[in-house]
């Protein structure tokens, strides 16, 4: 039974440093069956996608301590975070950043406010084998 | 060798003429600034300065050719002159360089220091050794022979020129900033090779007047430059001296008279061309004022323009993060994550919604408007089933037209052909524009959302009201930037920037785009794309349809 459930769960990174934004997407993708980590700035969520290595990660541009794209080179740089896949998801869209976030392998880039949760849930599990 | 005969065959021509030239340019540009009641700035100063040193540069490096073959110690005198007015104009090039970029005050201590630096490179050139030891003549070319403090001396001239050209390189500068910018730069790059590579390291001293003569470009782009910074102008002096040399020729006409009768006829004449002379000047001026400040106008107007860009990116942004969190919950509880909930709520819900994406529009249109106009935006372009989008969209209008009490009517043919190359969010929002506006405008009767192949290769969507149509002068204009309808409904909604967003948008994925209306009878609103085949075959069957 537990070991059933393992293959089946899927798990997700939540890196937004907005409380509301962070708990609305919390909540949608726990309702869908995730298993959630959130993390309120760049640098927590470094750490943290590296040591649970969740099966993707939701990650926002603007926020504190490291940015989303300092994060995502980081995260490249690293073995483990190299094989992470990673959805960017922000109000932001500046042409340079998404350039560089498709460099870095980003699969998708989502504009918030463009976006239900139930629409990001959908596009994120695309990206889950 | 007496000394008139060599100045005239010996030197080249090129010489002669470009020092007529140089001193005769000099010279008006300094009688222009004394002469001009609106000059007496310190820019001018400063500019009037630099024309003295490079007179003093020019000539005088060009008297020592001249007296050279007489009498050596003279020359040296001469070339020593020449040499103590370097310094002075690398320096009077710095000032007018922060002049014109206005730095005046942020670099009052860097200039001090370096006007000591100038003063003692004066005196170490003109008294002693140190830095010319004396100068030999042979074939016609004057040799310096340098002192032990040359080479601390060009390093000297060098940190002074880095200091002219580091603040003009470091800041975003205008048009005619750059014109003096190029000025300075083919001066130094002249003087770097004619002055100091060709006869320091290489002993090639016959070309030093190429770079010596390259201060006319320094000359006439700093004077450009300073023109256009409506310090004086270049039309109004030529008009005033023209003026003056016509005055001049009558007045001296009058002397040369024949006759009395011939001479009073002269007076007259000189004395309707003081009155006309003064006009024209006058009305050149007017005329010259009034064209610097339009520009100076428009200039403001871009500036203003650009903050207003920014500031409503700034805005709209903001706007988006509560924006989403209002749309997210919304949606979320209609889909259905708080459990069930009543009837009523569920309206109220879908109507929250509504408002908010309408406003969630309004942010994006802000925020996408100069960007699209500018290339700057991002699009994501896959092939789509344009069908399967105006389905999404027609579910998500259904309530508001049910509200209106309106019909509202999808229509998709059996046999489409409907793949399209485009961003899908970009298109939805085209789609959604037109939905909106068709049900915003339409009281009673009905919208049609429609689509169909009209002609082989493209696929067309085409919202079709029953609301007042708009008239043919509105219909000319409406595709434009922040242009509403006016005519045709009480009251005025929206940014007008939908439509002209949306045409920007079809444009770019190689459609065309476009209404048909007439006032009273309802209006069209259309757009067609070019179809992106994936299998060859489908174009086959795509002509048998047609066929």
């Amino acid at each position: 039974m537990d070991n059933k459930q393992q293959v089946i769960v899927k798990s997700i990174l939540i890196i937004e440093d907005d409380p509301m934004l962070q708990k609305m997407y919390k909540t949608k993708f726990e309702s869908e069956g995730f298993l959630v980590w959130t993390a309120s700035d760049g640098e927590t969520g470094l750490n943290m996608a590296l040591a649970q290595r969740p099966s993707i990660v939701l990650l926002d541009i603007m926020m504190p301590k490291l940015s989303g794209m300092d994060m995502l080179i980081k995260l490249r740089a690293d073995l483990t975070g190299k094989t992470i896949p990673v959805v960017m998801l922000t109000n932001l869209s500046q042409q340079e950043e998404v350039d560089l976030a498709m460099q870095l392998g980003v699969k998708e880039y989502l504009v918030k406010a463009n976006n239900t949760p139930g629409e990001v849930v959908e596009k994120v599990k695309k990206h889950i084998q | 060798m007496s000394l008139l005969p060599y100045a005239l065959t010996e030197l080249p021509l090129f010489n002669k003429l470009s020092i007529v030239m140089i001193d005769f340019v000099v010279f008006l540009l300094l009688y222009a600034v004394t002469n001009h009641r609106r000059l007496r700035d310190d820019k001018s100063k400063i500019f009037t300065l630099m024309g003295i040193f490079m007179l003093l540069w020019v000539n005088f490096s060009y008297f020592a050719r001249l007296v050279g073959d007489g009498d050596l110690i003279f020359a040296e005198f001469v070339l020593r002159i020449a040499w103590i007015a370097t310094p002075p104009l690398f320096y009077c090039t710095y000032l007018t360089s922060i002049y014109i970029l206005g730095y005046v005050g942020r670099h009052s201590k860097v200039s001090l220091y370096l006007f000591g630096l100038t003063v003692l490179l004066s005196l170490m050139v003109g008294v002693g050794d140190l830095v010319i030891s004396g100068i030999t003549f042979e074939d016609s070319v004057v040799d310096i022979q340098y002192g032990l403090g040359f080479f601390p001396f060009l390093g000297a001239i060098f940190v002074i020129m880095f200091f002219t050209i580091l603040p003009l390189l470091k800041t975003r500068i205008n048009a005619s900033q750059r014109v003096f910018l190029a000025g300075v730069v083919i001066f130094y790059v002249a003087n770097l090779i004619f002055n100091i590579g060709l006869p320091v390291f290489l002993g090639i001293t016959h070309l030093y007047y190429f770079g010596d003569y390259s201060t006319v470009f320094l000359l006439g782009f700093t004077s450009y430059a300073i023109v256009r910074h409506r310090l004086f102008d270049i039309r109004i002096i030529a008009t005033e001296l023209l003026t003056v040399v016509l005055w001049a020729v009558l007045f001296f006409k009058i002397f040369t008279a024949q006759s009395s009768s011939e001479r009073v006829i002269d007076m007259f004449v000189f004395g309707l061309t003081i009155v006309f002379g003064i006009f024209l000047i006058r009305s050149v001026m007017k005329e010259v004022k009034n064209r610097q400040e339009l520009e100076e106008l428009n200039y403001k107007l871009n500036i203003l323009d650009q903050r207003k860009n920014e500031f409503i990116s700034v805005a709209a942004h903001e706007l988006r993060a509560p924006l989403t969190v209002i749309k997210g919950y919304a949606s979320m509880i209609l889909e259905g994550d708080t459990g069930k909930i009543s009837e009523k709520a569920e309206e109220f819900l879908q109507d929250l919604a509504l408002s908010t994406e309408r406003m969630i529009r309004l942010v994006n249109n802000m925020l996408d408007v100069s960007r699209i106009e500018e290339g700057r935006i991002v699009y994501q372009e896959e092939v789509i089933s344009l069908g399967q989008i105006l389905q999404k969209v027609y579910k998500e209008f259904t309530p508001e037209a049910k509200r209106k009490n309106l019909q509202f009517n999808l229509e998709i043919p059996y046999h489409l052909q409907d793949s399209v190359l485009v961003d899908a969010d970009r298109l939805r929002e085209v789609i959604v524009n037109f939905l909106s506006n068709a049900l915003k405008y339409t009281e009673q009767g009905g919208v049609r959302l429609a689509i169909s192949n009209p002609r082989s290769g493209w696929v067309r969507v085409e919202v079709i009201d029953t609301g007042m149509g708009i008239t043919k002068e509105e219909q000319e204009k409406l595709f434009r930037k922040f242009y509403r309808v006016r005519s045709n409904v009480g009251k005025t909604i929206g940014s007008g920037l939908g439509l002209y967003i949306s045409k920007l948008l079809i444009q770019k994925f190689g459609g065309i785009i476009g209404l048909v209306s007439e006032y009273g009878k309802g209006s069209n609103f259309w757009f067609e794309l070019p179809l992106k085949f994936e299998k060859p075959t489908d174009t086959i069957t795509m002509d048998k349809i047609n066929g």
